[in-house]
């Protein structure tokens, strides 16, 4: 099976023909797409202040502000854990009544402005919201704290976690499973000891997506959770207050992140030897 | 049997598989050590499946997509049914009549699917133990089953290596090995020898054969290769679109084919229709045994003699199809008669014909022989018998058909 992929990788490299001529439209228009994409972020680099960056990031309001991040992000992405992977799963192996529906459905916060996605929990956590107002009455306010970042988060970034997980399920041979069920293994046991080990790459891939879809997640959170100031929102206040200038050293620091993290899912899947994200 | 299980249901059964498998699975017949009676629609597709079978090693042979993969997973009762009845020496396995059904975990079938399913992060060692740590066979108990079977299988020195790491035999070995630790009471392999070269394929087949005679489980294997199915098989089960064709031994299948149908299943091409001219036993011919009579046909100006079972009734100038076995005519060189051949053989019909085409086929030479009756045969013959008679393109020969040749079809 993997040495099937592999070959199939080398022939897919190898053009089966030589270009002669017409290629330079697709260089010409490809390099304008190139450009666009590169050019802002190069530029960026030249005009940062350098100078005011270490005194902008040790600001103790911007500490403040990467740490409610990176908690929030982290706690976001242990839920997304715990139910988005039982999910891909069941979207993967299970038929079930309105299975395609839940399948669009869960695209729906990929796509939808994250304001609204922000609107929509408002209406249900928010304080005379459906679960909020009663969690408010008891002295449990969603709106305004982590929790509420928390969940806006997860609104939004679960689902690269579904979708990566499901398709890393289903790219596994349901021979495997069949096999191990005839030598006495049930569902349990073989999504632990089959499914999961050979899906770990695809999945992981999915998490480190997610993971950073949460720490950049403005839209949702504004709405649900202006405060505690996340690094987006923190972000957003520094441009209106200050202006560019008190931004760009935190926009420097989520660049930097992100690269890292790009990097990081490129790793874990030339390791793990599968492309369900990137 | 399945008549008695059966009695909402026999009625669908039984006139969904008309002649052979209806017969098969005939009630005055003693339950084989195998009983499968399932039926599943599918979109285009109907799954309509009986038969018996005694231990030993059992064939599913037919063509691709006529169904065989999907009864080896119901009966390892991975694939969901409409109507079942599955058992194993008298032990239910799946009966729909009463609700019946046992899951895949507590069958106790080792299953061998076609591209052998290899856990790919596991080790040949892991693999193989695989099944051994739910039946109970921890630690030291399971570890000298492990190896055991390494020794069974010839995979030393494999033990930690990948199944990307292992050549297509080995890699059969391992999933053989990993379905026998947990001592199956069946083993079910899909195609076993489809992926490997055809030089391993032989070896392995001899292999088959070996282990199978030395582990006693009984096996169900998928093939659509008649020279396997023929090779390995104590018992054929012929499959075409989701039915029965027949079940018999390998020789019934192949050298007396229920209908035309199977006829080009396993290869039997030569088919002529002819009418009964005699039934009398011939005079060449005094032993007949008493469950066989003899006749004479007339097919297109040759007559030709055939043997068929006493049972089965006919009557002079009764149209019947003929199948020929064509491994059994023999070729002369020349113009022969019946009392230039001074050997003593059995009644042959001899006729004279024109070698037109000489096709090499691996071992053997396809010798086509245009008759003056105007039929033509497809004839295998190895190279030294062509050398021997001095045969070529153009050479006038004599063909004859013993009694031995002709197959009559019941249906």
């Amino acid at each position: 099976m993997q040495q099937v992929a592999s070959t199939d990788l080398e022939q897919r490299r190898t053009m089966p023909f030589r270009s002669t001529g017409g290629g330079v439209v697709f260089w010409l228009l490809a390099a304008c797409m190139m450009l666009y994409l590169v050019g802002p972020l190069v530029y960026f680099l030249f005009v940062l202040p350098w100078s005011a960056v270490s005194s902008t990031l040790s600001d103790p309001d911007a500490v403040q502000a990467l740490i409610t991040s990176a908690m929030s992000a982290t706690i976001a992405t242990m839920f997304m854990t715990l139910f988005g992977i039982p999910l891909g799963y069941v979207l993967a192996r299970f038929t079930f009544p309105g299975k395609s529906i839940v399948s669009v459905a869960i695209y729906l916060p990929l796509v939808f402005p994250p304001v609204i996605s922000g609107i929509i929990l408002l209406i249900l956590f928010g304080p005379y919201g459906l679960i909020g107002g009663p969690l408010a009455n008891a002295g449990w306010e969603i709106d305004d704290t982590l929790a509420g970042i928390v969940l806006a988060q997860i609104f939004v970034a679960a689902p690269f976690v579904v979708v990566a997980a499901r398709s890393a399920f289903e790219s596994i041979d349901p021979h495997l499973e069949q096999v191990a069920a005839t030598l006495g293994h049930h569902r349990w046991s073989l999504f632990w000891r089959v499914s999961l080990p050979l899906a770990r790459g695809g999945i992981i891939a999915g998490l480190i997506l997610a993971w950073m879809r949460a720490l950049g997640e403005f839209g949702a959170t504004v709405v649900l959770a202006y405060h505690p100031y996340t690094i987006p929102v923190f972000t957003f206040v520094q441009l209106s207050s200050v202006g560019v200038a008190g931004a760009l050293p935190l926009a420097l620091f989520s660049l930097g992140l992100s690269v890292i993290v790009i990097g990081a899912i490129v790793i874990v899947q030339s390791r793990m030897g599968r492309s369900n994200v990137l | 049997m399945i008549g008695s299980h059966y009695t909402g249901q026999s009625e669908q059964f039984l006139t969904s598989t008309e002649g052979a498998a209806a017969k098969a699975s005939h009630a005055s017949e003693p339950p084989g050590a195998l009983s499968v009676a399932i039926r599943r629609e599918i979109v285009g597709f109907i799954l309509d499946i009986i038969f018996n079978v005694p231990h030993g090693l059992t064939v599913l042979f037919g063509p691709s997509g006529a169904g065989k993969s999907l009864t080896l997973q119901a009966i390892a009762g991975l694939f969901s049914l409409d109507s079942a009845n599955i058992a194993l020496d008298g032990i239910v396995w799946h009966d729909s009549t009463n609700g019946f059904y046992l899951p895949p975990q507590r069958r106790r079938v080792g299953y061998v699917p076609q591209n052998y399913a290899l856990f790919p992060h596991l080790t040949v060692e892991q693999n193989i133990f695989f099944g051994l740590k739910v039946r109970g066979r921890q630690g030291n108990q399971g570890n000298q089953r492990v190896s055991e079977l390494i020794e069974l299988m010839q995979l030393k020195g494999l033990e930690r290596r990948r199944p990307a790491q292992l050549s297509g035999g080995q890699q059969q070995r391992v999933a053989l090995a990993r379905a026998l630790a947990p001592d199956p009471l069946l083993l079910l392999l899909d195609e076993p020898f489809s992926s490997l070269d055809a030089a391993v394929r032989e070896t392995l087949r001899e292999e088959m054969r070996a282990l199978h005679e030395r582990i006693h489980v009984p096996i169900v294997l998928v093939t659509h290769d008649a020279a396997e199915a023929r090779a390995l098989a104590d018992t054929i089960v012929v499959i075409q679109q989701g039915r029965v064709l027949q079940v018999n031994t390998p020789d019934e299948v192949f050298r007396s084919p229920q209908t035309r149908t199977i006829a080009t299943l396993v290869g039997m091409h030569t088919c002529w229709s002819g009418s009964v001219s005699a039934i009398a036993p011939l005079p060449q011919m005094p032993h007949t045994p008493a469950s066989q009579q003899t006749l004479t046909l007339q097919t297109d100006g040759l007559s030709l003699h055939a043997c068929i079972p006493a049972t089965m009734l006919v009557h002079t100038g009764q149209r019947l199809e003929l199948g020929i076995r064509t491994d059994e005519i023999r070729v002369f060189p020349g113009k022969q008669s019946v009392e230039s051949i001074n050997e003593q053989t059995p009644p042959m019909a001899l006729i004279p014909g024109t070698v037109i085409r000489d096709q090499p086929k691996g071992s053997f030479h396809s010798i086509t022989v245009q008759l003056e009756t105007g039929q033509r045969l497809d004839l295998p013959m190895i190279v030294r018998e062509i050398h021997d008679a001095g045969l070529g393109v153009g050479s006038l020969v004599t063909v004859g058909i013993p009694v031995s040749a002709v197959h009559v079809f019941e249906g």
